[in-house]
């Protein structure tokens, strides 16, 4: 029994583990399921707690928030067979105009949109994956921004209201999930924001990471181009009032929203005589591909994360804090550093259960405001959902992205989105009042 | 050779069939909407059965994208070893994928147990233990050995394919070291 | 010296958790260092509905759950963790579980799944957020109700809601967008600190529906295996748990009424006569489950008796 040897070196063998699995290209779903469930023997000396794990498989497979994913790729799927996607961006191209990066900013805008109809962050990756990268790229953007632009910006769907982890850390930690969604709203704005002014900065430095339209060419539009763009547009944005409405109007709930979403798009097609079986079956094809290539993933994480709180992470993060007697900000501090190294490797709901039950205890002692504490954790999510080697938004995009698209090259590309995530958790730390205003 | 590979392509086919369950879901969903919205009666069916009916599509989605090859892996660092050494590490790899797939059946055989077979060895259905009560979770249970079976069928398919060329990556192997 | 790792149903921050893992922790200083045990919360480990599985298979030694989460393995553990609107306060179910012979015939039961019923703690009943007031059994028509469990389910269906089966992740944003218009959720005192009441105003309280019986089980073998005294102190030591899970929740709930009351929350208290009419329409369900399942009637009996002695009938 591996047991005898302590939490401490028993994290230190999974995190080995981790790495060298990683170094020789194992499939990461299959490389964390193989070490939870050999952990779960070699640790425990049970064999039955292999039965643990599996239990953990059936719970996650139906859990219901998962099934907004498919729906989010099969509205996806349905946008790009049918035409809907390339001609909305070739008039948001156009209203972009002489703007650099224009595109990219409205991309943004989008995902933002995104952000308020969904509460994952896994069906607005693959959406944005599958609408703006291909479309970024098409129109000559820089890969790297374009990649970077849709993962950040998927990221957000925890970040803007409604957002599955601010429920999550609302109930194990018994604040208002209310005020948890208000005092989000400005920190999401200040991370979207920032993205925005670097998007226009680094295209103004890097004239060709987002081109603009040329003079020439926007002078040989028409009145008739005038029209068909303003039509182009008004679809997809009834499309956008047809879902964000059946949430805020209380006739669907956040995931039923998904489901309505892909009627409305079918809808669109339809109207747009684009519907037919074929293009319905494509469309469900690749739905089923794309989340047979996520599940793996999805598997393995909630396979190690039964197994390390057995094993007694808690323990290991609450003897962490034993006897630190040290100002108070250091504490903060270190809990945020803490909660990023996690969220290098666990998935965010792994991390939630193993570190809420000890911090937010803690830090209301400090006399803290766990409020605020939410919004911090949901910004350092946002890092751990980008960060490698296990960053559950690259998995998303990888497993849309065009031909050629690796996750290292995805990985390549999100760092200057992990920066800004970084600052906006500093400002958030130094200037509470950022987030306190609008609930207290 | 051609048979292993028509063997996959059978577990792709099989997952497109399985997609249509996504039709089933929005239109189930969409149909709890309206019934709750409009007419103010919500079905007491419709949230389980989704969840369900998803989570096999999703099981055996893993199955069908095994069998395609689609993987979220980091291969950046094994794709620059040598041709030979690459070998041997694939073949590492798939082994650990077959005991990986092996102790994930055994887990799910004891799961799939107790949720068909009750204390006093008695044939009885776990059920959802809701207002609908369906035999849900165990029918979940039992898919998910199923599941683990095909991609133990399927992982030893592969591990074969890769042993059989064994000789031709020597040969070539050898072949560009001379050249 | 023997460690044990029990798992709770309650999330972490829960008031029932916290008095749970306060009880847990002292086991180890009350007993000396000879027992430790640690206390996991809400689906660290398995899933609830898996937790009476897990402690007979060893997975996890103990848990700290109501049975109503085992009802997919037998309709009758629905009845037994959640008796709805059986009864007239909480300390009846400790009085019927510690005096009227309840503790006998359900850890019987648990015994036959291979699991030790140590002891009994509770929750604190349930009030009921609502957006709509609902003053008596009538109001229900047409309400767009959330609830979980089947028996509860039943039960609403019963008064004329319309029941909706959304998971408890979904509860907050449907109830504050209005897909429901009210929703089981937790005690007064978690539901006004998880800020329902400002979406939900008309809050029934105290409840009329639900107030779980949460079972303190343990693997039967590591159990046999402990030395008498150890299992007569475990089974006195819990009794501790049970008084502090029933006085907590009240006192809680009381500070948590003073600041709804002050923040323009309206809290809905039912009259006698409108409750006897809840439990009349509750017993049809207590005696369907009893006909269907071995194991509810045998706790099906045992209560009534309970109720005929405490003149509750
Ligand atoms: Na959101
Ligand atoms: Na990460």
């Amino acid at each position: 029994m591996l047991s005898a040897l302590g939490i401490a070196t028993g994290t230190l063998i999974i995190f080995m583990m981790m790495l060298s699995l990683l170094f020789v290209g194992m499939p990461l779903g299959f490389m964390t399921g193989f070490i939870a469930l050999s952990m779960s023997y070699f640790w425990f000396g049970n064999i039955a707690m292999m039965q643990m794990v599996a239990n953990r498989v059936s719970d996650f497979t139906t859990s219901y928030t998962f099934i907004a994913v498919p729906m989010f790729v099969l509205m996806a799927t349905l946008l790009d067979k049918t035409g809907i996607a390339r001609d909305l961006y070739n008039a948001m191209r156009v209203m972009a105009g002489r703007i650099r990066g224009g595109v990219a900013v409205q991309s943004m805008v989008v995902a933002v949109i995104l952000a308020s109809m969904s509460g994952i962050i896994g069906g607005e990756t693959v959406l944005l994956g599958m609408l703006a990268l291909p479309q970024m790229l098409r129109l000559g953007y820089n890969q790297k921004l374009a990649i970077g632009v849709v993962v950040g910006g998927g990221a957000l769907g925890t970040m803007v209201p409604p957002s599955i982890v601010l429920i999550i850390y609302g109930m194990t930690s018994n604040v208002s999930i209310g005020d948890l969604f208000l005092a989000a709203v400005p920190a999401a704005a200040i991370l979207s924001s920032m993205y925005i002014l670097y998007i226009l900065i680094i295209c103004r430095i890097y004239p060709d990471y987002g081109p603009a339209m040329d003079k020439s060419e926007m002078e040989e539009m028409t009145r008739e181009d005038m029209k068909k763009m303003f039509l182009d547009i008004l679809m997809p944005i009834l499309i956008a009032v047809w879902i964000l409405g059946s949430i805020y109007a209380g006739i669907a709930s956040v995931t039923e929203a998904a489901c309505v979403g892909v009627v409305g798009v079918g809808l669109a097609a339809a109207i747009r005589g684009e519907l037919n079986v074929k293009v319905i079956f494509d469309a469900l094809k690749h739905t089923i591909s794309t989340v047979g290539m996520i599940i793996w993933v999805g598997i393995g994480a909630t396979m190690i994360i039964g197994v390390y709180n057995l094993m007694g992470g808690d323990i290991f993060i609450n003897d962490l804090f034993m006897g630190l007697d040290m100002p108070p900000i250091f504490t903060i501090l270190i809990m945020m550093f803490i909660l990023l190294i996690l969220g290098m490797f666990l998935d965010w709901i792994g991390v939630a259960m193993l570190t809420m039950p000890i911090f937010v205890p803690i830090i209301t002692n400090l006399g803290y405001d766990p409020i605020w504490f939410g919004v911090l954790f949901c910004v350092n999510m946002q890092v751990s959902f980008l960060s490698p080697p296990f960053g559950p938004a690259a998995f998303y995009l990888k497993s849309v992205a065009p031909e050629g698209i690796e996750l290292t090259d995805i990985f390549k590309s999100v760092w200057p989105f992990i920066i800004m995530q970084v600052i906006t958790l500093a400002i958030l730390i130094t200037f509470p009042e950022v987030v306190e205003f609008i609930y207290k | 050779m051609k048979m292993s590979q028509l063997i996959d392509r059978i577990f792709i086919r099989l997952g497109h069939l399985v997609s249509i369950l996504f039709l089933v879901v929005v239109c189930i969903s969409f149909f709890e909407v309206i019934m709750r919205y409009a007419f103010n009666s919500p079905t007491i069916w419709v949230h389980e059965t989704t969840s369900f009916l998803v989570s096999l599509a999703l099981l055996f989605g893993g199955v069908s994208c095994y069998a395609a090859e689609k993987h979220i892996a980091m291969t950046f660092i094994s794709d620059s070893f040598p041709r030979m050494v690459r070998w041997y590490t694939v073949l590492f790899v798939e082994t650990c994928t077959l005991v990986f797939a092996l102790m994930m059946a055994y887990g799910a055989f004891l799961s799939a147990k107790d949720a068909f077979i009750s204390p006093f060895g008695k044939f009885r259905m776990q059920t959802s233990g809701s207002a609908l009560d369906m035999p849900f979770p165990a029918l979940n249970k039992g898919f998910f050995f199923l599941t683990c079976l095909m991609l133990i069928f399927l992982v030893v398919l592969h591990l074969l394919r890769h042993l059989s060329i064994y000789r031709e990556t020597k040969a070539k192997c050898l072949a560009s070291k001379k050249g | 010296e023997m460690s044990f790792k029990f798992a709770s149903t309650n999330a972490a921050g829960e008031q029932a958790y916290q008095v749970q893992k306060e009880w847990t922790d002292a086991v180890e200083k009350a007993s000396n260092g000879r027992i430790k045990i640690d206390l996991l919360p809400l689906d660290a480990v398995v899933k609830s509905s898996d937790l009476l599985t897990g402690v007979r298979n060893s997975i996890i030694d103990g848990a700290v759950s109501t049975s109503a989460h085992y009802a997919g393995d037998d309709a009758g553990f629905g009845l037994i963790g959640d008796t709805i609107s059986a009864w007239n306060s909480d300390e009846d179910i400790l009085k019927f579980y510690y005096f009227g012979g309840g503790l006998e015939v359900v850890d019987k039961i648990f015994q036959a799944y291979g699991a030790k019923l140590i002891g009994v703690c509770i929750t604190g009943a349930e009030s009921l957020p609502s957006k709509v007031e609902i003053r008596k059994v009538e109001d229900f028509k047409g309400v767009k109700m959330r609830a979980p469990s089947g028996p509860i389910h039943k039960l609403f269906a019963k008064m004329g809601a319309a029941p909706v089966g959304l998971p408890g992740s979904e509860i907050y944003t449907a109830l504050e967008k209005g897909v429901i218009d009210a929703a089981d959720f937790s005690t007064f005192s978690n539901n006004q600190q998880q800020g329902v009441h400002s979406i939900a105003k008309y809050p029934i309280y105290p409840g009329i529906h639900s107030s779980p019986t949460v079972h303190i089980i343990m693997n039967l073998k590591k159990w046999d295996a402990l030395p008498e005294n150890d299992k007569f102190f475990m089974e006195r030591f819990f009794k501790g748990l049970a008084l502090d899970s029933l006085l907590k929740p009240h006192y809680e709930d009381r500070i948590a009424y003073s600041t709804a009351i002050k923040e323009g929350v309206t809290p809905v208290a039912w009259s006698d006569e409108e409750k006897a009419k809840v439990r009349a329409n509750a017993r049809e369900i207590w005696a369907e489950i009893a006909d269907q399942s071995e194991i509810g009637k045998m706790y099906y009996d045992a209560l009534q008796k309970f109720l005929d002695a405490q003149g509750m009938n």
